[in-house]
């Protein structure tokens, strides 16, 4: 988070970079005081009843001088605070693009709202954003709070059931940076993974335009019958693949599966071998996931596998 | 370590004691432990009214109708006719009050059996309350507030009235000291909240919904 | 004869009724401790788990009941009782009085506590744990996502622990206001006995938000009201305001006698009065006012508006004003003193070097544009950390080091004291200073484990090494304990040298703690001129002196209630009670009887 990569982390990380300055300080001119206490010796030790009133005037301007100081630094502390505070909640100009996130157990479904004249696109888990370019986020959940946050890119807002959220963000360069679902959701908070990947913006055009388009129609034999596998199991009741009569809502759209670089949030990598040990055993891979195991022969698995991951 | 004290111990003959022969065996109103206990008593009940009073209010905030479309306002007969009744069992229980600042054994006693007969009425007009609501706790967070707000009020009254119970059965038969009369006093305090409480939770409940 | 009158009843029976407030305390401590422990063992095996990168030491179902157990543990059955205890120790022998205002209160409160306890870590072992978190944030923790017993447990848990803590709170406010000795008007008490009184003044007005929601969540769960449930018209945010209202509070609760217990110490040793008494009373009394406006700082990332995270933000900033009075006035008190450097006071070094880094990080976190990076990663366990251990368990351990000679009548060992306090706090900043950096490199709180990729790795295997070094230092100090316990040098009335009146009578004290009752004319009355005494209290019942609340008059005399059986009944019938309700609600049907019968056995004469 020190190394931001958004207009609004900048203010983030300058401050926290500030106050750390100031906590070490204080610490340790605190702890120098302290030792010093310990450590001198006053010339003539008073005797305790009779309670030092003379000599404690030093000592008692010497308290007010450091509590006076230590307002100063708290009012200033406040002042770089109200500076520096976040402007996320107005929301963009009109060019600014607009994402909805819904966070689910546990898993984030991305929908970008469609442009006038345009499409939505929905899909999950990896959050492509064009550089330069101001993006609305609106976050709901549909189940318990979750809390997005991509450290690099801004602090974190939560995902609370019937209290849609915003923030806006700019992402200043390319790259791909980490997301983390940060509100405990139980079983799988630790394994709600999101990736936000900040592309050039003609980078961004073109793979929005691609995400847009419908599935990949098969085009082996495996595949054709991975795709007749799909459709005829209960899959098509919880995930959409846009193009073909699947349009179930609880999981991911899996209609670019194969873009993707992990699977179920973060917990795998997105390849062939862990998209089978997924499907036929999810709860090895993410105990507590919703997802039931695909309960299928080996065969049709194969194929199953096969159409999925030609999903491109 | 010791010499501190040792440098101030003078040979000095101490001053007079304080004799507590003379002072009196109890003590009355702010004098008394018990007093102070019910007043803390008081304030941790009344910060739980303050905390659903708060609740109350905060879930009208969101609402976007109070009471919710299809449910009907609680009715003003039952609850208009306990707040009365709560109000003129203050005139026996500050008899009692007073009574018991006398040591007047058969005063308090008389006094203390009507202010329990008129609790109990309050009781059993809370049940009537209850069903005037026209809504039952489960069906909406309006329901289970205001469910809350009389249950919880009526909690303290069957606590105060089961006390009253115990006092008028030691009053009439019990060996009495001094101090089961401080205890008469401090439980009139205790009624004269439960009445005061439940002034502002009548108007929360029965005539904000009213005012729109 | 004083002995006599005030001592408990023989065998067994004698101590099951026994209305001794030290006694009691003593057991509070204990108990206390006993959970903490095993509070503090569950934070071991969660940093096992968490020690390498994907680790399937723990499931993730299992690691979430151990840090939902360990943290409402000790903030419920370990922080909050074992200052509680402490303070029904030493505040009547520090005012001069005989026992609390309602010894029989007192005995109730600690079994109440006690049950509570049990409850707790028996749905633990029993697999009926809570698993959402110490904060039981909703949804999570409504039935639909946390079916079963387990969060019902918890509520559960709850109103056994606030009702104790409620008594506790209220027998410290009425005895202190109305048994202090004459003339120990409220400018003359000792600042732990403020200490006290602001801490429970506190518990009177934070716990109550803390049943209603915990009750509110239990009915929401059992008999179907929609408090937090959004489609009918509940609101998940109003659960965080509830609780945090209660939540913050509730760590001042646990702070503010620690810092009591901090001036006590550096008064001893520095062998002077503190530096600006009236600035450090009126700071603890700030202090607990203020930390009632804190609260939504918890909340800055839930949807507030930006005016209220200013004013939050503002307000949390503010209270760090009053305690770093408190902690100039006791730099300035110990200046030039040359304390002698044993234990306790070692402890209290350890507390500065400590709690203050706490304290800094907690204005970093009270910083809204830092506090949304920050929240609910490992910083905010490293800064919590800081805070409750250095500023309250070190003191704690420095005070039990230093008043066990007057419970016990040995002095405690200080080989063992010193190396405990180097092994402690060595440990302590091993274990939880690596974890600000973690929450700066993106680490989020309560996560079973991390991918390998994230880099966390090496912090957290030092995270988990100064954890034993935490246990080791723990095991001497209690080695230390035991030793001392049995073979420690005999102390003496007052083998530090101390100002206030409990050191005036004999370690340990005898059940009726001064004989014959003190007056006072000094803050420091073993340090001031002979004081005159209390004649013509009755040595044959159980009598004391009741003073006025504000310049401690004398006013009358009471009788204060012996030993019975009927707090143990009590408590018996409100458990029952209260554990009924967990699987139904007609347990209140046939639990209130039982509770007035045995309120009518206590209070009938």
């Amino acid at each position: 988070m020190l190394r931001p990569v958004s207009i609004e982390a900048q203010p983030q990380a300058w401050l926290t970079g500030a106050l750390f300055g100031i906590t070490a300080v204080v610490f340790i001119l605190t702890s120098a005081a302290l030792i010093a206490a310990l450590v001198r010796q006053n010339p003539r030790p008073p005797t305790p009843a009779t309670g030092s009133a003379q000599d404690d005037r030093g000592r008692i301007r010497a308290v007010v001088t450091a509590v006076g100081a230590t307002a100063v630094v708290l009012a200033v502390v406040v002042a770089a605070s109200l500076a520096a505070g976040p402007h996320r909640e107005r929301a963009g100009p009109p060019d600014a693009l607009a994402v909805e996130i819904t966070g689910h157990l546990w898993w984030w479904e991305i929908t970008y709202l469609a442009p006038p004249g345009g499409t939505a696109v929905t899909t999950a888990n990896e959050l492509h954003l064009p550089a330069g370019r101001p993006v609305d986020v609106y976050l709901r959940s549909a189940d318990v709070i979750h809390s997005f946050w991509a450290p690099s890119l801004g602090g974190k807002t939560d995902l609370v059931p019937a209290r849609p959220g915003h923030f806006r963000m700019t992402p200043t360069e390319p790259g791909e940076f980490s997301g983390f679902c940060a509100e405990f959701c139980g079983l799988e908070h630790a394994r709600m993974r999101l990736t936000v990947l900040v592309d050039a913006p003609d980078t961004f055009e073109r793979w929005l335009a691609d995400e847009a388009r419908t599935a990949r129609a098969p085009t082996a034999p495996m595949e054709e019958e991975g795709r007749g596998v799909f459709l005829a199991s209960p899959c098509v009741g919880c995930h959409t693949i846009r193009g073909t009569p699947a349009s179930g809502h609880l999981g991911p759209d899996l209609t670019h599966l194969a873009e993707r670089r992990t699977l179920a949030a973060g917990a795998v990598p997105n390849s062939v071998g862990h998209l089978a040990g997924w499907l036929v055993a999810p709860q090895d891979v993410k105990p507590g996931t919703l997802m039931p195991p695909a309960g299928l022969p080996d065969h049709e698995l194969q194929a199953l596998v096969s159409y999925l991951a030609g999903l491109r | 370590m010791t010499d501190a004290r040792a440098a101030t111990a003078e040979p000095r003959a101490a001053p007079a004691a304080i004799d507590a022969a003379r002072l009196p065996h109890v003590g009355w109103g702010p004098a008394a432990a018990v007093w102070w206990a019910v007043w803390s008593l008081i304030t941790i009940e009344g910060t739980v009214f303050v905390l659903l009073v708060t609740v109350y209010v905060y879930l009208r905030g969101i609402a976007t109708a109070w009471p919710p479309e299809g449910i009907r306002l609680p009715g003003l007969a039952g609850s208009t006719a306990n707040v009365l009744l709560l109000l003129a069992s203050v005139v026996p229980t500050v008899g009692a009050h007073r009574a018991a600042l006398r040591r007047d054994r058969r005063a308090t006693t008389h006094y203390l059996v009507v202010a329990t007969v008129l609790s109990l009425g309050t009781i059993a007009l809370r049940g009537v309350e209850l069903a005037q609501l026209h809504v039952r706790w489960d069906g909406h967070a309006y329901g289970s507030i205001v469910w809350t707000i009389l249950g919880t009020h009526l909690s303290h009254l069957v606590a105060s009235t089961l006390e009253d119970v115990l006092l008028c059965l030691l009053m009439r038969f019990g060996p009495l000291e001094d101090r089961h009369y401080v205890d008469v006093t401090v439980s009139a305090l205790y009624w004269y909240f439960v009445v005061a409480a439940w002034i502002p939770l009548y108007l929360l409940v029965y005539w904000l919904p009213r005012a729109g | 004869m004083l002995e006599r009158t005030w001592g408990p009843g023989p065998g067994w029976l004698g101590r099951l009724t026994d209305v001794d407030h030290k006694r009691v305390a003593i057991r509070y401590v204990l108990t206390a401790v006993a959970f903490g422990v095993l509070a503090g063992l569950l934070s071991l095996v969660m940093r096992l788990q968490l020690a390498v990168p994907d680790n399937r030491l723990l499931g993730p179902g299992t690691y979430n009941a151990l840090f939902t157990i360990h943290g409402t543990a000790m903030m419920f059955l370990f922080a909050v009782p074992v200052m509680q205890g402490l303070g029904l120790y030493l505040v009547p022998l520090m005012i001069g009085t005989r026992n609390l205002a309602f010894p029989r209160l007192n005995v109730f409160g600690y079994y109440v506590f006690l049950a509570g306890g049990l409850f707790l870590f028996g749905g633990f072992f029993l697999h009926a744990s809570p698993r959402a978190g110490w904060f039981s944030y909703v949804p999570l923790a409504s039935l639909q996502f946390s079916p079963g017993k387990g969060v019902d447990i918890w509520a559960q848990t709850i109103t056994f622990t606030e009702l104790a803590a409620l008594v506790a709170a209220v027998e410290i406010v009425v005895t202190t206001l109305k048994q202090r000795a004459p003339g120990m008007r409220l400018g003359r008490m000792p600042v732990l006995v403020w200490a006290m009184l602001v801490m429970s003044v506190m518990v009177i007005l934070a716990m109550p938000a803390i049943m209603v929601a915990s009750t509110l969540l239990a009915m929401d769960r059992l008999v179907e009201t929609h408090f937090f449930i959004p489609e009918r018209g509940g609101d998940v945010v109003l659960w965080q305001h509830l609780f945090w209202f209660f939540g913050h509070p509730e760590v001042y609760i646990i702070f503010v006698p620690a810092l009591g217990f901090v001036s006590q110490i550096l008064v001893a040793f520095s062998r002077r009065p503190l530096v600006g008494y009236p600035a450090i009373v009126g700071s603890l009394v700030t202090t607990g006012g203020l930390g009632f406006a804190l609260w939504a700082h918890h909340m800055f990332a839930a949807g507030m508006s930006h005016g209220q995270s200013v004013f939050f933000m503002v307000a949390s900033m503010a209270i760090a004003l009053p305690t770093g009075i408190q902690i100039f006035c006791w730099i300035a008190t110990l200046w030039g003193t040359r304390p002698a450097l044993r234990t306790p006071l070692l402890f209290v070094v350890g507390f500065f070097l400590t709690f203050v880094l706490g304290g800094l990080t907690g204005v970093v976190l009270a910083s809204v544009p830092v506090d949304l990076q920050l929240h609910d990663t490992f910083f905010v366990v490293a800064h919590l950390h800081y805070v409750l251990i250095g500023g309250a368990v070190f003191p704690l351990l420095g005070a039990l080091w230093y008043w066990l000679p007057k419970m016990s009548g040995r002095l405690m060992p200080e080989p063992a004291g010193r190396a405990s306090v180097a092994l402690l706090v060595a440990g302590f900043h091993l274990t939880f200073f690596p974890m600000h950096q973690l929450g700066l490199e993106g680490m989020p709180r309560r996560v079973f484990t991390y991918g390998r990729d994230t880099g966390w790795a090496g912090l957290n295997l030092v995270a988990t090494g100064g954890a034993f070094v935490i246990l080791a230092g723990l095991l001497v100090y209690v080695a230390g304990l035991a030793w001392g316990l049995r073979r420690g040098r005999l102390a003496g009335p007052d083998p530090w040298g101390a100002d206030t009146l409990e050191w005036a009578t004999a370690s340990p004290p005898p059940s009726y703690n001064h004989a014959p009752l003190p007056a006072v004319t000094s803050r420091h009355p073993l340090w001031a001129p002979a004081a005159t005494t209390v004649t013509g209290i009755r040595s044959e019942v159980r009598e004391i002196l009741v003073t006025t609340a504000g310049h401690a008059a004398p006013s009358h005399r009471q009788v204060l209630d012996g030993p019975a059986v009927a707090p143990l009944l009590l408590s018996a019938a409100v458990t029952a009670t209260l554990v009924g309700v967990v699987f139904t609600p007609w347990a209140i049907v046939w639990g209130s009887p039982l509770c007035f019968a045995a309120l009518t056995l206590w209070f009938w004469p």
